[in-house]
């Protein structure tokens, strides 16, 4: 009793041709993994903001002019935060209240007793202590930021014209975040503080009075949890 | 010119009008508060300097106008007080 063939080669009398080589490298699954992916590919918060390039805000999602002096050439700057506008207004109208005060003791005649050129005199000066006042407040807002890339979080402090302070955390070090909104005109424009734990150096980092802080807060979270992603699957950049 | 300001001012004294004193006093303190002031025209302009080195935007530029302004502003003060009054 003979066995049955299983393959016989004469029976097949079709020719395949072998195929050029694709030169495209073939990607090991663990090299898939260590492409890095963009921030709207895990961040939910970031699909639903577009690119906002207005320097003068102050939450600027994705922005595409704003770089800082430490960013590394693959960091990607997330969202720059400042304070909210509103916090300013105490001190816009004590400038406003300024500008009218020559106005009003002029009318009580407070420089009188000085000649007039003297009266001009006191008028250009107060004038420019309100500019000098304006600008430095100006400046502490505009400069004060804090900014969230793929990498860090950087807290910029200029605390007076010659006192500067900037500190920054990996995202893969932040323990813990808190974002707390307090107070009816908080709730109502809705802008909070952001409490950051870390196990950096300095272990406490505050957004203070920041624009959709429960946005802020999530954003956060998706880019902790990212980091965690990244480490297991080993994606390091 | 200082000189003769300074004997006009003596002679005040002696002669009990006080008006001149206080206009020079004046003037001195006039001066010495656009003279601060511009110092601190210059420590905000080198301030400038250092924040949009730090922090890099598309309005950095303007910043360095406003405060390169402020510096002659106060510079052009200082002048005015030291010649006009």
């Amino acid at each position: 009793m003979s066995m049955p063939d299983i393959f016989n080669s004469s029976d097949h009398d079709q020719v395949v041709e072998p195929t050029v080589a694709d030169d495209t490298p073939v990607e090991s699954p663990k090299e898939k993994n260590k492409t890095k992916r963009t921030i709207e590919d895990y961040s939910q918060v970031m699909r639903e903001e577009s690119s906002i390039n207005n320097p003068l805000a102050a939450f600027i999602s994705k922005p595409t002019n704003i770089l800082f002096d430490a960013q590394t050439n693959a960091e990607e700057i997330i969202l720059v935060l400042r304070k909210h506008p509103i916090t300013q207004i105490p001190w816009v109208l004590s400038a406003i209240g300024v500008a009218f005060l020559p106005l009003l003791l002029g009318m009580i005649g407070f420089l009188d007793f000085l000649p007039p050129n003297f009266q001009f005199a006191g008028l250009v000066l107060c004038y420019m202590l309100l500019v000098g006042f304006i600008i430095e407040k100006f400046l502490q807002w505009f400069f004060n930021v804090y900014i969230i890339t793929d990498e860090r979080i950087i807290d910029v402090d200029f605390v007076s014209l010659i006192y500067k302070n900037i500190s920054s955390a990996k995202i893969e070090k932040i323990e813990d975040v808190t974002a707390t909104t307090g107070g009816a005109l908080q709730s109502v424009v809705n802008f909070g503080t952001i409490k950051i734990q870390t196990a950096a150096e300095k272990n406490e980092f505050e957004f203070e009075e920041v624009p959709q802080p429960a946005k802020v807060s999530r954003l956060l979270n998706e880019l902790i949890l990212e980091e965690e992603r990244e480490n297991l699957e080993g994606r390091v950049f | 010119m200082l000189f003769q300001l300074i004997l006009d001012t003596s002679n005040s004294f002696l002669t009990g009008d006080i008006s001149n004193v206080t206009t020079l006093l004046f003037k001195v303190l006039f001066i010495v508060a656009a003279f601060l002031y511009m110092l601190f025209a210059i420590v905000v302009v080198r301030q400038i300097s250092i924040m949009k080195s730090t922090l890099i935007t598309s309005f950095s530029t303007l910043l360095t106008s406003v405060g390169l302004a402020h510096l002659l502003l106060s510079i052009g003060v200082l002048i005015f007080f030291i010649v006009s009054l």
